[in-house]
């Protein structure tokens, strides 16, 4: 009876993570939420009908392109993508750099993935009227020639008359993908298909430079113009499906499925189907939360979610409402983990964690793979999925300013600078993290360099782009105020949504809130430290010099009192005798008779105005300010024993070489402790425990 | 309560191995602090506690510090083998009342050879048990748990079993043959008939093994508590003894054996 009325209760009480949330029937949310959506940005519009063989491992499908000429260029070609070609073969640019592997992933060699066009025609050229109907001016369906390029990760289609500013031309492309193996993004493992990269996609024409099309090298990814999406997908019955966009039609129809999805200002579509994936959701706002993964990953699941809702308040409270109404987090199985932690619009894959179950949490706790990856991926729903900046040219200002606003989001979360990795009760915080890696320059390069001008072998891009990145704008952050450097990246999300932003307007948008020399502090004689800020960016993008601050010396010595011999007014040398009571040793003189002295340095030739706070005996401290071309400097503290200096004591500077140089005690003062000591301090009493665990 | 006399009964045996372990200690981690003085970014002190930053800036900084640490660590396990063997002889001969420091010492290298082989027929024996402790990982969870119960249990008597074919080569008892694995299987047979014996061994041992594993959490919690060391160095004294204690088990086993048989 009793446990009868418990399970009526435990029934009676719904879960919200598994009361399924209904499909949305708007692509996007409803007006008074979406945010500003263009409607001039919508320039590329795709129609596919695609069915996976899952035998054969491939899709066979065909796309209607609508593209709308919103240039003032008449465009006699059109240039695609054909990403998955950069797996068809061992000498494509993205294999050859690669070397076969990809985040520790092992490509298998016998497995290729490629694009296969087989007919392009064209169906119509329009021209819109007054009354936005198109007038057609072509509407017989012609084949089209069209020509792989030597790197086949791009091609051209060229079109029989010249496309107009303001024309727009449809054209149909008839398409087999082969899947690879997945080892990195896109590809089948047992039954898991994530399917992404798969159809010929536009580039971008600019009206400067016309086509953008880059090939697909190793760290390149996205660029591309909004468009809708209208998606029929034919799969196999029994299998799960998740994809950009929602769902507007599912039925069976024998031993398949049929499926439509339907997506608005978009600039990419992926999917994902398997027949072992279970799926949570949960609703944000108008938003659908869906998360798809492996059965055995409930827990993990529920992170994930609980990480989207949490990621969704900071990002749309910092960078504006998200515009979709709907949101898909794949954790794709671990054989198919090449697929893990990569974005597309509406859809993203994230990773699992690493933090093991059975792992009592008061030993070790991280936040920097799974729900860290599902942050790190929604954050690109804006830093690229939203406002689409150029992704092979300017990497950094998705990557990095994404890396950026995740930090953000980890402070909104968890207060400021949380943890990311505790063990055994030791905490390494975010921000700590991020200084980590600016000792890991392998190559020193630019931050503001194309992705391509990156080699996998370096190991320099994750370290360059995406931290060196956030340390840089963190770092300015610290100094120029949270409250004005939060109200400049709003100002450039908000100026960015479907824009195709570029590193420049970043700058611009600083400097339009900060100016051109922000004010960092103001002294007490009235004088104000600034901060040149295209100094700053000049330096911390375009520059490859590091950046360190280092005490050199801290030392006390005896003040000058005028013991010795001097000439008197007759110009005889006179000897004056010492005062007794500055006789002493050095160490036991009082603070009047003493002259403290600190020397500190900066290495690199970023010219930032850095705090510096010294300890005197006394008990006292003194905070200045220090600045200027000087790369050494020594300050003098008369009738002032210091005890420390230290650099940096707020610890504003992400954007370091080293940290554990800032701080320095004076000789003949026992520091507290080191972390040299401490680790003799571990490793003797280890040793001690394992000779008497070993002994067992 | 006899063999626990036999400790008591040898209270300068129990301060000799705690001076010697406590020394050992300090000097095998000389290295580190040699390395670390050498370097400088170890000698800045931590800030706001931040260990874990430190540590690995100083790591970045000078990986080679890592390696000396890693060497001891290693060094320290091999050191541990060699410092129970060389000194089980000169243990077991102690608590068999023997007084006399040069028989004592003169035990610690006569035996050495013998209890090593000792030694490494259990380590064999043990590395066998770790094997099917993973290969159980493929069971259904609550048939895992029950087997890895089992296991444990019968992988705790090995403990006791060790001391007896130790205190069997060094008591000279019965015609042991010193090296071979009769000796081994013979001490395994007998501690698996005697449960008194297997459950007060495997007890002292657990003991042993807990409080080793709660000094070891504390030491790396509490490492910026700057009582920590001393408090791992004293607690050695109470493993110490409770290791003492089951050696002398053991003994006082074999002393009962050795009045049946004569």
């Amino acid at each position: 009876m009793l446990a009868a009325t418990l399970a009526a209760c435990a029934r009676s009480r719904p879960d919200p993570m598994n009361t399924p949330v209904a499909e949305p029937t708007q692509a996007l949310r409803e007006p008074s939420l979406r945010g500003v959506v263009p409607a001039s940005a919508r320039i590329a519009d795709y129609r596919i009908d695609a069915r996976l063989d899952t035998e054969r491992k491939r899709v066979e499908g065909q796309v209607r392109v609508t593209w709308r000429n919103r240039t003032s260029r008449q465009v006699r070609r059109l240039r695609f993508h054909q990403y998955m070609n950069a797996f068809r073969a061992d000498d494509t640019l993205w294999l050859r750099h690669s070397g076969d592997r990809h985040r520790s992933q092992v490509r298998d060699r016998d497995s290729w993935g490629y694009l296969d066009i087989r007919e392009v025609h064209l169906l119509l050229q329009a021209t819109p009227s007054g009354g936005g109907d198109a007038h057609i001016h072509a509407t017989a369906r012609r084949e089209l020639r069209w020509s792989e390029d030597t790197e086949p990760s791009t091609m051209t289609v060229h079109l029989p008359q010249a496309v107009a500013p303001g024309q727009s031309v449809s054209i149909e492309i008839d398409f087999i993908t082969q899947l690879p193996r997945v080892f990195a993004r896109t590809g089948h493992s047992r039954g898991f298909f994530l399917v992404a990269h798969w159809y010929p996609k536009l580039g971008v024409l600019d009206d400067a430079q016309g086509w953008r099309a880059h090939p697909f090298s190793y760290y390149s990814e996205f660029y591309a113009d909004f468009g809708d999406y209208d998606i029929h997908l034919d799969v196999p019955r029994g299998f799960k499906v998740g994809a950009t966009g929602i769902r507007i039609e599912d039925s069976e129809d024998g031993d398949r499925r049929k499926l439509r999805y339907h997506a608005e200002m978009v600039h990419d579509f992926a999917w994902t189907a398997g027949t072992e994936l279970d799926e949570q959701s949960a609703d944000y706002n108008g938003i659908r939360i869906r998360t798809l993964f492996s059965s055995s990953h409930g827990d993990a699941a529920r992170q994930h979610i609980d990480t989207q809702l949490a990621a969704l308040a900071s990002y749309e409270a910092r960078f504006g409402p998200y515009p979709w109404s709907t949101i898909t987090i794949v954790e794709p199985p671990e054989d198919a983990a090449g697929a893990q932690g990569m974005e597309y619009p509406t859809f993203f894959t994230t990773s699992t964690g690493r933090n093991p179950a059975w792992m009592p949490d008061w030993l070790f706790q991280e936040r920097i793979t799974g729900s860290f990856t599902t942050l790190h991926e929604f954050g690109h729903q804006y830093f690229q999925g939203m406002f689409a900046s150029d992704e092979d040219r300017e990497p950094w200002l998705d990557e990095g300013i994404n890396t950026t606003s995740n930090v953000l989001a980890l402070y909104d979360r968890y207060g400021a600078d949380p943890w990311v990795v505790r063990l055994f009760g030791h905490t390494l915080s975010v921000d700590d993290g991020i200084r980590l890696a600016m000792h890991e320059y392998i190559a020193p390069r630019a931050v503001d360099r194309p992705a391509s001008e990156f080699h996998p072998s370096t190991r320099a891009f994750h370290r360059v782009v995406y931290r060196k990145t956030a340390a840089a704008m963190l770092t300015l952050r610290n100094l120029v105020g949270h409250a004005p450097w939060d109200r400049a990246l709003r100002a450039y999300a908000a100026q960015a949504r479907f824009s195709h932003p570029t590193g420049s307007d970043l700058e611009q948008a600083f400097g339009d809130e900060l100016g051109t020399h922000p004010l960092l502090a103001r002294l007490e004689s009235g004088e104000g430290i600034r901060l040149d800020l295209e100094h700053y960016f000049d330096h911390v993008l375009r520059g490859t010099g590091p950046l360190n601050f280092a005490v050199r010396g801290v030392d006390n010595i005896r003040r000058p009192v005028g013991a010795g011999w001097h000439r008197d007014a007759a110009g005889s040398l006179v000897q004056t005798e010492r005062d007794p009571q500055t006789a002493g040793d050095v160490n036991e003189l009082a603070p009047e008779h003493i002259e403290g002295r600190v020397v500190v340095a900066r290495e690199g030739d970023l010219e930032v105005p850095v705090e510096i706070e010294f300890e005197f005996s006394e008990g006292l401290n003194e905070v200045r300010w220090w600045s200027g071309p000087s790369r050494l400097e020594v300050f003098t503290f008369p009738r002032r024993r210091v005890v420390s200096a230290r650099i940096d004591p707020d610890r504003r500077y992400l954007f370091e070489l080293r940290r554990n140089d800032n701080i320095r005690y004076a000789k003949h003062t026992r520091p507290p402790a080191t972390a040299g000591s401490q680790l003799h301090k571990w490793t003797e009493m280890i040793s001690l425990l394992l000779i008497k665990g070993a002994s067992l | 309560m006899k063999s626990l006399r036999r400790v008591w009964a040898a209270p300068g045996l129990l301060a000799v191995i705690w001076v010697l372990h406590t020394t050992l200690g300090h000097v095998l981690a000389l290295p580190v602090r040699a390395a670390v003085r050498g370097a400088h970014a170890p000698s800045a002190p931590i800030e706001e506690e931040r260990l874990l930053f430190a540590l690995l800036e100083s790591f970045a900084e000078q990986p080679a510090i890592l390696g000396v640490v890693e060497s001891t660590l290693l060094l320290s396990l091999l050191v541990a083998v060699a410092f129970d063997v060389v000194l089980a002889g000169g243990v077991i001969t102690r608590l068999h009342r023997s007084t006399a420091p040069m028989k004592i010492c003169s035990a610690c290298g006569r035996w050495f050879l013998p209890l090593l082989v000792q030694t490494l027929w259990f380590a064999l024996l043990r590395a066998a048990f770790v094997v099917l402790a993973i290969l159980v990982f493929e069971f259904p969870p609550l048939a895992r748990a029950f087997l890895w119960l089992v296991l444990a249990c019968l992988a705790s008597g090995t403990w006791p079993a060790l001391q007896l074919a130790r205190c069997r080569v060094v008591l000279e008892i019965g015609g042991h043959r010193p090296y071979h694995v009769t000796t081994t299987w013979r001490a395994l047979r007998d501690t698996s008939r005697d449960a008194v014996y297997w459950a007060g061994g495997a007890s002292l041992a657990l003991s042993q093994l807990i409080l080793v594993a709660a000094l070891l959490i504390h030491a790396t919690v509490e490492i910026l508590e700057p009582a920590t060391l001393w408090i791992t160095r004293i607690s050695g004294l109470v493993t110490w003894a409770l290791s003492l204690w089951l050696t002398a088990l053991a003994v006082q086993r074999c002393a009962e054996e050795s009045r049946c048989t004569t």
